[in-house]
């Protein structure tokens, strides 16, 4: 166990940044804190850094309680969501910078600082750059920078807010998997912040979902994908369409026609049977619109009440069944998630 | 010039930049060159060679240069404290930093020479102390940092309230201690600033007459400034003395510019600009 964050909570004047938040991080994992901005997440992480106190309870750092220990003494390795990187410093300066400011009987002598900073260069592919200030680089390589910096003191976890927000599509993608590759290469405990549903299930070995200063889930990618707990998750992790109805003989009914709805069903696009013949408890819905331009045919239905409902078709069976805006369809879940309301 | 510009017309603007610049700066310096030599190169040597305008020269740009020091150093406390700090009374305080721009110089030196004469507030305290303030060098100083300091404050603020508090949250997380912090990551940054607002406060303490002269004591060869030098040969009738003066605090004066420019340039390389 790395960190092990006890009860912890936080407050901002009268809002409730963090809510009795519990947390273990595990050793040699890649976390991520996954939520919607204003959730509390880079909170719980600056708490983890101790770039902020919690105002109740612990944090404990390897077996040691955090509150006596200071910055330096925590040794972690910060990564910013604005890279924050020196701008006055080179980039040799600024990876250099942690080791430089050591006290002197900890410092290591300057020829073994060059030697560590070309390496760290070298691993984050930025040789050749060391003498270039940070207005000269570009984002991604900014932020390859402020992670370099950040592995120089040898941290013994890596905390990273945001790491890929201010980047574009193209070079986040290609960072994302840089990045887990790092960490299989170097096996350093981190914990990543993002709000980014897919980059957290793609790269994160387990993730944390918070929201309103609460882990809702923590788990697999798989798990809070497939097994979400609340529905806050299924909702936060990827497009949902909520459906109030009832389950009957195990299985769920949509529509709330007749009887009083008692469960709230979560059902994905992706989760529909869709037939032009109505059958048991299928819910009609009118064809609005069609967009085909992706892997996926992307429909938008309209069911009885007026309710708007997303569905998901591979392309080759929207071909096959020859849909038409105002087609008349049935849609009948074959997967879904069920929360009593 | 071919792309569009969002103002047009770079061909009037800049006529109309070269025409004021010259009409407004260039034609009086010009003209004071032009008096400046009808002393011819032996009247002029003569002028300078005084020991009184010497004197006179040298006290001015002295004591120009540690009044500016000395803004530096308080002008970045002051500027730090009204950037940093939320406190009762400090858009007041931030307020009064700009009134040695308002006030007219005279009445800043009266008060300054009453405040710190033996018998003033200020004064009797160090009279004890056997130090007197006003109507020696150290009055010129007191003087001529009053007039200075909004010169330092007003041109770090900006850069203050830029500085990015997350770094110095990673400079920390470095494991760097608070000096360190300050020395190697706020300092730097605010060098090329803290430059230009001493240089401006030393172009203007350099120049200044109204509120020294009153402080100043005006002991020829001892606490004469040079624009008091050129007051009194004005008043002689003197002009190409008094011109001649002028023109040698110019190029002191240009000179010392250059410098600071040159190594203004030199700190935005090495710092790596941005």
């Amino acid at each position: 166990m790395s960190i092990e964050v006890t009860g912890v909570s936080r407050l901002y004047g009268a809002h409730r940044a963090l809510d009795n938040v519990s947390l273990t991080v595990q050793d040699g994992e890649l976390l991520a804190l996954l939520g919607p901005s204003g959730s509390g997440k880079t909170t719980l992480l600056r708490v983890m850094a101790g770039l902020e106190q919690a105002d109740a309870g612990s944090v404990n750092f390897f077996g040691q309680d955090a509150r006596q220990q200071s910055l330096r003494q925590r040794n972690v390795g910060f990564v910013f969501q604005h890279y924050a990187l020196f701008r006055h410093m080179t980039v040799f300066e600024n990876v250099a910078f942690g080791l430089r400011v050591k006290p002197r009987r900890d410092r290591p002598p300057r020829r073994e600082i060059t030697r560590r900073v070309q390496e760290l260069l070298g691993l984050v592919q930025l040789d050749g750059l060391a003498q270039r200030h940070p207005s000269q680089l570009s984002g991604g390589q900014r932020q390859r920078v402020a992670l370099a910096r950040a592995l120089a003191i040898r941290p013994r976890v890596l905390l990273l807010d945001e790491p890929f927000g201010a980047l574009d599509a193209q070079v986040r993608r290609e960072l994302r998997q840089w990045l887990r590759k790092l960490h299989d290469d170097i096996g350093l405990t981190s914990v990543f912040v993002t709000h980014d549903q897919e980059e957290a299930l793609e790269l994160a070995d387990r993730v944390a979902v918070v929201h309103r200063g609460r882990i809702e889930q923590i788990g697999t990618p798989q798990e809070v994908y497939h097994r979400p707990q609340t529905p806050f998750v299924v909702s936060f992790l990827g497009s949902v369409n909520l459906f109030h109805g009832r389950i009957e003989q195990g299985r769920p009914v949509l529509h709330d026609n007749d009887g009083r709805p008692t469960t709230r069903i979560f059902v994905r696009p992706h989760d529909f049977e869709v037939s032009s013949q109505h059958g048991p408890d299928s819910v009609p819905a009118i064809l609005e619109l069609a967009n085909t331009a992706g892997p996926l045919a992307r429909l938008q239905l309209r069911d009885t009440k007026g309710r708007a409902i997303a569905v998901e078709l591979s392309l080759e069976r929207f071909r096959v069944m020859r849909l038409a805006r105002g087609d008349q369809l049935y849609l009948t879940p074959t997967q879904a998630q069920v929360f009593a309301t | 010039m071919a792309g569009r510009r969002v103002i047009p017309g770079f061909g009037l603007s800049l006529g109309f930049t070269l025409f004021y610049l010259g009409l407004l700066v260039l034609l009086p310096l010009a003209a004071l060159v032009v008096k400046a030599s009808s002393l011819g190169f032996a009247g002029f040597a003569q002028v300078l060679g005084s020991p009184q305008v010497q004197a006179a020269l040298r006290v001015s740009f002295v004591s120009a240069a540690i009044a500016a020091l000395g803004n530096g150093l308080f002008g970045l406390l002051l500027a730090w404290v009204l950037v940093r700090y939320r406190f009762i009374g400090r858009r007041a305080i931030d307020a009064l930093v700009d009134l040695p721009f308002a006030l007219p110089t005279a009445v800043a030196g009266i008060a300054l020479a009453t405040l710190y004469a033996p018998q003033g507030w200020i004064g009797q305290w160090f009279a004890r102390a056997d130090i007197q303030i006003a109507y020696t060098r150290a009055g010129i100083v007191v003087a001529l940092t009053f007039v200075g300091l909004p010169f330092v404050v007003r041109t770090l603020q900006p850069v203050l309230l830029d500085l990015d508090a997350e770094v110095e949250q990673a400079a920390r997380s470095l494991g760097a201690s608070r000096w360190q912090t300050f020395s190697r990551v706020i300092l730097p940054a605010l060098v090329p600033a803290l430059i230009t607002g001493m240089t401006l406060a030393f172009a203007r303490a350099a120049g200044e007459y109204g509120s020294v002269v009153f402080i100043a004591g005006n002991m020829p060869g001892q606490t004469e400034i040079a624009p008091l030098v050129i007051m009194t040969r004005l008043e002689q009738f003197d002009y190409a003395g008094a011109t001649a003066v002028g023109a040698a605090m110019l190029a002191v004066s240009l000179l010392l510019l250059l410098a600071v420019n040159l190594l203004q340039a030199w700190t935005r390389r090495k710092l790596g600009g941005a």
